[in-house]
């Protein structure tokens, strides 16, 4: 497959203004989806993906990407997302989308050649932030706060790109997907009830959105830049785009970014959904993570719905998000785990809900108010039993950060000092080329070729 | 295996012959016959026994089953209730799940860089459950090999069941494949070379995998190639203390040959025969046994459920790799936290030869792609 994706490129490159000469060697990384790994036994092999990225040799930097699809996404849908997408980055101004150059079809798969972007995903970002060497509280301070920053900026840009622009009541949208979460988990009919989802459509129902293009994934790790597994190539994005309004993709991905394990874990007992809520309250200061939101927030067009309406946005978006992965991983021993994650965030979503009825005081006083704590940064993930989509599990051994010292000095030194870094790297090159050099030549099947 | 009724492709005995004189084969009722040495071979349960030995190992179901009584009751289970139901029979609490690796894609997931057509013809050696073969049968043709008698029925079990009817299982030893010269596109060697020398005590293991190597390109069509998966024996992890896989020992597989050898010989009563090697190792290896050039890739996290495929030759792109892919999360404790900063901070040059397995594409001649 690798040839016949090589040869395509070969072929095209011209035309899609890509600098690949005949002579040029190309080498392919492959990246499989860790989903693969039997988690959802229904997908055949391919089926969710897999992504080549291309260097050419030398290069430090890929610069073509290809995904291996399966049959699910047809020609016609890839050419009307790849439309969207190029008039968007043209209102825009800048390419928020990578462009795809083509779509063939090659030994029986479909595969789409996109640009590459550079760069970790945010959620490598965020969990080298908090257990990686380098991590700090200033660090994560940091990449909070500039993730926030580029997203809402992205998505302040999209509202300007309108599809249909209508106004659009979300809450019979909402509601459905409450009462298909019921069906999916039906313990949680002790939870919410009807009452419940009926208060909710109502304060939905109170803040007509306007439609525009929506950012469809909400897997943290496909925002916005590195390399992106994962993209706005789904079926249908018309219709998402004129059904959802606009705010849903936003608070879509404020979820998956409390709920993605290096910022859930951090955390003292776990109490995201609350802190979500002192954020959106601003009853409390919340640190890291409180300013950057409410900006998110007010950027999102949120900026005058009251914290009550704005929490019967974030239960419906839950809802929503629950059945997705509720029904993607329904044969899987995943199952299991993730209702019993859904019940106790749904019991957590009513009471907050019942709290935030009482005004920011109120809230102030009653909710949890959970921490970042340096203690949660500097150790490990320690709880084996929650259902984690992001990450796999980790053991419970708190790490000395002093174990961290001599490559978070170098990682410091690579990130302020470029020129102390080369030079370093020189210097420690110098014997290894002489000594790759030496080898090479007393390798036979290597000497013709160097 | 036609009295399984499935129609197979590659069910024609042309492409066998004896595994002792590499006579064509005739069929009999039962059984197999050598017109040339008039060695029989039987079948059992659809499964053609091209072994000239009686198979000594348990296989990897027969490890499973061992305690669990008469082995054939397995292949009943399998039979009765399904492939699946006789895998979770097997399940022991704590181990990995058995059914989720037989299934999961990402087992296959290298299978993008041998050049598979739906006209190829793969032979997967030591097929265990069947993971790899089932999986790449539903792209093209694929004679499971294994020397066990029950992974082979099992698998067989597993294809019928599947529908797969591109998909053939025989019992046979990998170092004397019964397949006749030069019909194979792709074989596949995937935690198997290692485990060579241990039939060969009193040779050299090296020399063992080498004819080892030899006999897969002889299967091979001249444009053939071989997939190889298989541990680093200079993985950064052994230096920090990380037992040795096959052996379960420590540093072992960091030492010369003599000093493993007596150190495996005073720990376990038995030789160190598992043989691993370095990068460069390798390549030599294969290029011995006659492959004209060798495509090297690390496979992360390992060569089980493989979630990246990164070339090696350029040092540049698994440095980009781990730059931009690589999770601290995924490795938590301070020894598995060294590691992390090992492959974010080392020079790319070392990257390359300490990572824990490698995947390699050895090809029979050169092909019109590298010519």
């Amino acid at each position: 497959m690798l040839e016949q994706i090589e040869r395509y490129i070969r072929e095209h490159a011209g035309s899609w203004h890509l600098d690949v000469s005949p002579s040029t060697r190309l080498r392919g990384l492959l990246r499989a989806n860790p989903e693969n790994d039997g988690i959802v036994r229904e997908f055949g092999a391919g089926q969710i993906g897999t992504i080549v990225f291309w260097f050419r040799v030398d290069d430090r930097k890929p610069f073509l990407v290809s995904k291996i699809l399966g049959t699910a996404l047809t020609e016609s849908a890839i050419a009307e997302c790849a439309n969207l997408q190029e008039s968007a980055n043209q209102v825009l101004g800048y390419r928020l989308f990578p462009k795809i150059h083509a779509t063939a079809r090659l030994g029986g798969a479909r595969v789409v050649m996109m640009e590459a972007a550079d760069g970790p995903n945010y959620e490598i970002h965020l969990s080298r932030a908090v257990s990686g060497p380098e991590r700090s509280v200033n660090a994560l301070r940091r990449v909070v706060a500039r993730q926030f920053e580029e997203l809402g900026s992205a998505l302040l840009s999209l509202q300007a790109i309108g599809l249909s622009r209508t106004d659009v009541k979300w809450g019979a949208m909402a509601a459905s997907n409450a009462q298909r979460f019921l069906g999916l988990c039906p313990e949680a009919g002790a939870i919410v009830s009807d009452a419940s989802i009926g208060a909710m459509v109502e304060l939905i129902d109170t803040m007509p959105l306007q439609t525009h293009l929506v950012l469809t994934e909400d897997h943290l790790a496909n925002y916005l830049p590195g390399p992106r597994a994962v993209d706005q190539l789904v079926p249908n994005i018309r219709g998402l785009c004129d059904q959802w309004p606009g705010p849903v993709s936003g608070l879509r991905i404020l979820l998956a970014f409390f709920r993605a394990s290096p910022i859930r874990e951090g955390f003292t007992d776990y109490a995201w959904l609350d802190a979500l809520a002192l954020c959106i309250t601003e009853a409390r200061r919340i640190e890291i993570v409180g300013t950057p939101v409410r900006r998110f927030l007010d950027e999102l067009g949120m900026k005058s719905a009251s914290p009550q309406v704005t929490w019967a946005f974030v239960m419906g978006v839950f809802f929503m998000r629950a059945c997705q992965e509720l029904e993607f991983y329904a044969d899987s021993d995943k199952a299991a785990l993730l209702r019993k994650e859904f019940l106790e965030l749904a019991g957590d979503l009513i009471r907050i809900r019942e709290v935030l009825k009482t005004g920011a005081e109120g809230a102030a006083r009653r909710l949890t108010v959970p921490r970042l704590h340096r203690r949660h940064l500097d150790g490990e993930f320690q709880n084996r039993e929650h259902a984690d989509f992001y990450s796999f599990p980790q053991l419970a051994v708190p790490v000395p950060r002093w174990l961290g010292a001599v490559a978070r000095f170098q990682y410091q030194v690579k990130d302020r000092h470029q020129w102390l870094y080369r030079a370093i790297r020189w210097v420690y090159r110098l014997p290894l080329d002489l000594l790759e050099k030496l080898g090479r030549a007393s390798r036979p099947e290597d000497a013709g070729r160097s | 295996m036609a009295e399984s009724g499935a129609p197979r492709k590659y069910h024609s005995l042309e492409i066998y012959q004896c595994p002792g004189c590499g006579g064509s084969l005739r069929k009999n009722p039962g059984d197999w016959e050598c017109a040339a040495c008039g060695t029989r071979f039987p079948i059992r349960r659809g499964v053609p026994m091209l072994s000239l030995e009686a198979s000594k190992s348990p296989g990897f179901v027969g490890v499973m089953k061992r305690q669990h009584g008469n082995p054939d009751e397995f292949i009943d289970i399998a039979e009765r209730q399904g492939w699946e139901a006789a895998l979770r029979a097997i399940q022991v609490p704590g181990e990995p799940d058995r059914l989720l690796e037989a299934v999961a894609p990402n087992r296959v997931s290298w299978r993008h860089v041998v050049g598979l057509q739906p006209s190829s013809l793969v032979i997967d050696i030591g097929a265990g459950t069947g993971g790899v073969a089932c999986q790449l049968a539903a792209d093209c043709n694929v004679i499971a090999v294994d020397r066990s008698y029950i992974d082979a029925a099992f698998v067989a079990v597993r294809a019928r069941q599947s529908c797969l009817g591109t998909l053939e299982s025989i019992v046979a030893d990998g170092c004397r494949l019964p397949i006749c010269d030069g019909v194979a596109d792709v074989v596949t060697l995937i935690g198997v070379l290692e485990w060579v020398p241990t039939d060969f005590p009193d040779r050299d293991p090296r020399l063992s995998q080498i004819d080892a190597l030899r006999e897969v390109l002889r299967v091979l069509k001249p444009d053939g190639r071989l997939y190889l998966a298989i541990e680093n024996r200079s993985y950064f992890g052994y230096y920090l203390g990380m037992p040795e896989p096959h052996a379960r020992l420590r540093y072992v597989s960091l030492m010369d040959q003599e000093a493993r050898d007596r150190y495996s010989r005073d720990t376990r009563e038995q030789p160190f025969l598992e043989l691993t090697h370095s990068l460069p190792d390798y390549r030599q290896l294969l290029a011995e046994a006659g492959y004209s050039r060798v495509d090297a890739y690390w496979l992360h996290p390992d060569y089980r459920m493989t979630h990246a495929v990164v070339p090696v030759d350029d040092a540049g792109i698994a440095r980009w790799f781990t730059d931009h892919h690589l999770d601290p999360r995924r490795y938590s404790g301070p020894f598995h936290q060294s590691m992390y900063s090992f492959f974010r901070f080392s020079p790319p040059e070392f990257l390359a030869y300490s990572v824990r397995d490698y995947g390699f594409v050895a090809y029979a001649g050169v092909s019109d792609h590298h010519a």
